[in-house]
């Protein structure tokens, strides 16, 4: 465990550095990537390790933006840290809540029906934020801007997301190492075989649950401090469910860093190389997820180890 | 109490629409077992190709019809031959339904650029003719779509129970490995059961398009309409789309007129999350494999 | 562990070189470039708007490139630039591409539409200290920020259907009653809660009042309470879409009133044809009018200023396209006075201290960044004989009100 750490923190120092040499939207893309990724990673908690798919994770990540955005008298006066702190772990702490409250009812069903279930929730979350007056989503709700006077706006959230995604790695890193992960595998592999032999699926997949919800809901904290001015429909959105899925798919379900490299490709794709197609940027996208369903069904980690494995054999068969 | 009437006859005429809508999904996702997320862009693209015949051609849209229906049947088939089923063979569960949320994002994007996301609708001679039952108002377009649907869904169930092909796509739902044991080519099955859900989305996109406005992003509510249908009444079975629409129907006016029109979307939703912790199949249960 | 890592970062490494790769290149042309830059939905959901409000700043750029041979500024010819890019109605995006273009220098900046996309925008701008005009992001919030570099070219949301009830109050015999109906969005919402109040205000009886969601499919509840209360006006602040959703049903339903107000959805073309004879008398509100009598100091006046757009464009001539215009207006007339078209200060003073005459009217704003309620409020339209016609106020009228409207009953 030791030496993946020390160079996941390697990894991390040397992205910290970036901001120092990137110019100010390289760093957002960076920041993008950062998001995206850690988005990714929380949902592959549990669409990953267990085999459930939530096509609803978009609710965690409202839940996490209007939870820091309304919880704002708790942390507005205080210092940037603590702002940080507080406005991140109050989105937690709501959408593990929101989780835990749903958990046992959802994560009964299974396959398809777990999959429009989390569809469903984030549908109902979406529609009660916009219909009730008192989540304010439909007028919609600012959030100071919390960077220390000083710092460069975008380098302070790249810096953040880029802390929050190394906790997530961590976390998964642990996950995947201990008798939680285990038992995920478990389910991923024949639930009820692993009822029969004893392990807790219930309780394992609750936990899944409500640490992915807690994950994603940080995320969404950070996407609303970074956007400043929230709505329901910016951040209770479908596509961002979707997006998490592709990432994960694009990059490879067989490994932690697969959802992490398939946010990156993709950010790369959509942010940079097709920033100046104004039309067609959607179609593109959609094109993409069919190839890589079809050729590369590992992901992106799966074609270069492929790919790799091909030449090990090519050279030792000439 | 004629308000209370009155919302009831609207919610059974919109909840035919909504049935209409969600016959193709049904069948694709009982015999198939596949969640098509594509489902809105085949009901969105017979509105686009009606909206087309009528304005473009000068042809109404219900001749149009069974000519979008085969468009909608051509495509899907070759769609689900070509696309799906490569990606199915890959194994991973999810990798139909990603497919097909790819192949939306496409079309959903190709629309937009043809057609430009103004709003549009189709107002054939009769679009705003009015019917009256005493204290009752009825929109004509909106009864004879009810109807048209009707037909449609009964011919479906026909289709179903009595036709070869009916019996063979019901076999193979049921079990593909004894179907294909009786020599039935399943894979051929799958692309025609495909196709003719697709059709009939595409049918019912033409009778959308001439009561209610579109733009292509409409195109995730129809597929979201559709599962709430299906889980609601039933999977599977033509019956279930129309009980669980009507029923959809009713709920929606209902709770606009005496609750708040801004609550609509989410009663709609909580329904569908009560049903799938409830009972998923629906109200008529699954229609090929054994309910829980 | 060590090969994910390393993969990983390869990975990280390409795509930035990626990046640099992609980065646009600004050739060599004619004449030096003014560069307006921003984001505009050219996809998603706003998309047709955006479209619209894209080919106003265009055409006006096109105008003073190739007819007038530049803009002079400070003894030095200038070509207009207008560099926008697709921000895809996703707000997220739209910053992320917008910090490009400060990166890349732009100083002068255009608006994206709606208030979610404009708003977090606006705060990059304001940080950055350079001016936003925006033809399309009119919630209350943007402009009650307290920031200095932003503006746009209608006044606030709550204000901004003012003129509409004051168009009521001329209409004889006075209507009584009124049905107010808005959608749920940032700015529907505090533009139909602004009506409601100005209509008691002038001494009118709002009898009900409906909130809808954006997506709707039926609006049944609207027309039961139009036949029981038989109220004289319908008056809807709502999208585009549930604009034509409610004139549908009532139109089928034959729920008669007296008038139908809505204030987005009777500009576009396909509104009135799909209602057909039934979109007769339908008012709305309109920013903006082709036939507005108004001198302006690029095109000469607003009627010249259509015809060169009906001649360079297909997509149709609708309000966005005016008030995008009068944006770059704005500009043009600022960066003259100014004669520097870099000193972003002297440019923001420039455009808060603004008033001239323009194709799409005076253009002069509020200390807050928003337009003058008075002198920049909007006029009020009505669909007759298949056109729209200005019917409100009175110095822009091209023709009398149709009050009160036929009822559907007895078309």
């Amino acid at each position: 465990m030791l030496r993946p750490l020390l160079l996941l923190l390697a990894a991390t120092v040397l992205l910290a550095l970036l901001p120092l040499v990137l110019g100010p939207f390289h760093v957002r893309v960076g920041l993008s990537m950062f998001l995206s990724a850690g988005l990714a990673l929380s949902w592959y908690i549990l669409g990953g390790f267990a085999a459930y798919y939530s096509f609803g994770h978009t609710v965690f990540i409202g839940i996490g933006a209007f939870a820091a955005a309304l919880s704002r008298d708790l942390w507005v006066s205080g210092h940037w840290a603590g702002q940080l702190l507080l406005g991140v772990g109050s989105a937690a702490c709501v959408s593990a809540a929101v989780a835990a409250l749903i958990a046992w009812p959802i994560l009964r069903l299974r396959g398809h029906y777990f999959t429009i279930a989390m569809l469903a929730v984030a549908l109902v979350c979406a529609e009660a934020v916009s219909a009730f007056p008192v989540f304010q989503g439909a007028m919609g709700v600012s959030l100071p801007n919390i960077a220390p006077p000083g710092m460069r706006v975008e380098r302070f959230y790249y810096w953040a997301a880029l802390a929050l995604l190394l906790v997530t790695v961590v976390i998964a890193m642990l996950i995947a190492r201990a008798r939680l992960g285990y038992g995920l595998y478990a389910i991923r592999e024949d639930e009820d075989a692993a009822m029969m032999l004893g392990v807790p699926t219930t309780r394992l997949k609750i936990t899944a649950f409500i640490i992915s919800a807690a994950l994603t809901g940080s995320f969404g904290a950070l996407y609303a401090f970074n956007l400043g001015y929230i709505t329901t429909d910016s951040v209770f959105r479908g596509a961002l469910s979707l997006e998490m899925i592709v990432h994960a798919l694009v990059g490879g379900m067989g490994s932690i860093f697969g959802p992490i490299i398939g946010a990156v490709a993709m950010t790369a794709l959509t942010k940079v190389a097709l920033a100046d197609m104004l039309e067609y940027h959607l179609a593109i996208t959609g094109l993409v997820v069919i190839v890589v369903v079809i050729a590369a069904p590992e992901g992106l980690i799966g074609v270069v180890g492929r790919w790799r494995r091909n030449r090990r054999h090519r050279g030792r068969n000439p | 109490m004629s308000t209370f009437i009155q919302t009831v006859v609207n919610g059974v005429l919109f909840g035919g629409i909504l049935s209409i809508a969600a016959v193709g999904f049904s069948l694709i996702f009982g015999v198939m077992n596949v969640i098509n997320l594509a489902h809105g862009v085949f009901v969105i693209g017979g509105a686009y190709a009606a909206l087309v015949a009528w304005s473009t051609l000068g042809i109404d849209p219900l001749l149009a019809l069974p000519v979008i229906m085969a468009l909608g049947y051509v495509l899907g088939s070759q769609f689900q031959r070509h696309v799906m089923q490569p990606a199915v063979r890959r194994g991973n569960p999810v990798a139909a339904l990603l497919v097909t949320f790819g192949f939306a994002l496409v079309v959903v994007n190709l629309l937009t650029v043809w057609f430009s996301s103004a709003v549009r609708n189709i107002s054939p001679s009769y679009a705003f003719v009015n019917l009256r039952l005493g204290d009752l108002s009825i929109d004509a377009v909106r009864l004879v779509c009810f109807g048209i649907g009707l037909v449609m869904i009964a011919a479906l169930s026909l289709f179903m129970r009595r036709s070869r092909l009916g019996r063979v796509i019901r076999a193979t739902a049921q079990s593909e490995l004894g179907a294909r044991l009786c020599g039935v080519d399943s894979k051929g099955v799958y692309a025609a059961t495909f196709g003719v859900g697709s059709a009939f989305g595409a049918a019912s996109g033409v009778l959308i398009g001439m009561m209610l406005p579109f733009t292509p992003a409409e195109e995730t509510l129809w597929t979201v309409y559709a599962f709430i249908v299906v889980t609601l009444g039933g999977v599977g079975s033509p019956a279930g789309a129309m009980l669980g629409g009507v029923l959809m129907g009713v709920a929606a006016t209902l709770t606009q007129t005496y609750l708040g029109a801004v609550y609509t979307n989410m009663v709609m939703f909580l329904i569908l999350l009560l049903m799938l912790l409830v009972r998923p199949h629906g109200i008529l249960g699954s229609a090929f494999r054994a309910s829980r | 562990m060590s090969i994910s890592i390393t993969r990983r970062r390869s990975l990280e490494l390409i795509g930035a070189a990626g990046a640099v790769a992609v980065a646009p290149r600004v050739g060599a042309q004619a004449l030096p470039a003014i560069t307006f830059g921003g984001t505009i939905p050219f996809s998603g959901r706003w998309a047709e708007i955006g479209q619209s409000v894209h080919a106003g700043y265009t055409t006006v750029a096109k105008y003073v490139n190739e007819v007038l041979g530049g803009l002079e500024v400070g003894g030095r010819r200038y070509r207009l630039d207008i560099k926008m890019v697709d921000d895809a109605s996703d707000p997220q995006r739209g910053i992320t591409l917008l910090q490009r273009q400060l990166d890349d220098g732009v100083s002068l900046f255009l608006g994206t539409y709606s208030t979610p996309m404009v708003l977090p925008q606006a705060a990059m701008t304001e940080r950055a200290r350079r001016p936003m005009v925006q033809a399309s992001g009119g919630g209350d919030a943007i402009f009650t920020q307290g920031y200095r570099y932003i503006f746009g070219m209608y006044p606030r949301a709550s204000r901004s259907a003012f003129p509409a009830v004051d168009s009521m109050t001329v209409l004889n015999p006075r209507p009584q009653s009124f049905i107010v109906v808005y959608t749920n969005d940032p700015f529907s919402k505090p533009q139909g809660l602004g009506v409601m109040a100005r209509l008691r205000e002038r001494g009118f009886n709002v009898v009900d009042s409906f909130e809808l969601p954006f997506q709707l499919q039926d609006i049944s509840a609207v027309l039961t309470a139009v036949r029981d209360k038989k109220p004289d006006v319908v008056m809807c602040l709502t999208s585009d879409q549930n604009s034509l959703l409610i004139a549908r049903q009532m139109a089928q339903n034959r729920a008669d009133v007296k008038m139908l107000f809505t204030s987005l959805g009777p500009q576009t073309p396909s509104f009135r044809q799909g209602l057909g004879k039934f979109a007769e008398g339908i008012s709305c509100i309109s920013t903006w009018s082709p036939s507005f009598p108004y001198k302006d100091p690029i095109f000469g006046t607003t009627q010249k200023f259509a015809e060169y757009y009906q001649a360079n464009n297909t997509v149709p001539l609708i309000y966005h396209q005016g008030t995008a215009a009068g944006c770059i207006v704005a500009y043009t007339s600022v960066l003259r006075a100014v004669g520097k078209i870099d000193d972003t200060e002297a440019i923001r003073d420039g455009l808060a201290r603004i008033d001239i005459e323009s194709l799409y009217g005076r253009i002069k704003f509020t200390p807050e960044g928003d337009g003058d309620p008075v002198l920049m409020g909007s006029a009020v339209t009505q669909v007759q004989g298949g056109d729209l016609k200005v019917i409100f106020p009175a110095a822009l009228k091209e023709a009398n009100p149709i009050w009160p409207m036929t009822a559907w009953s007895q078309r």
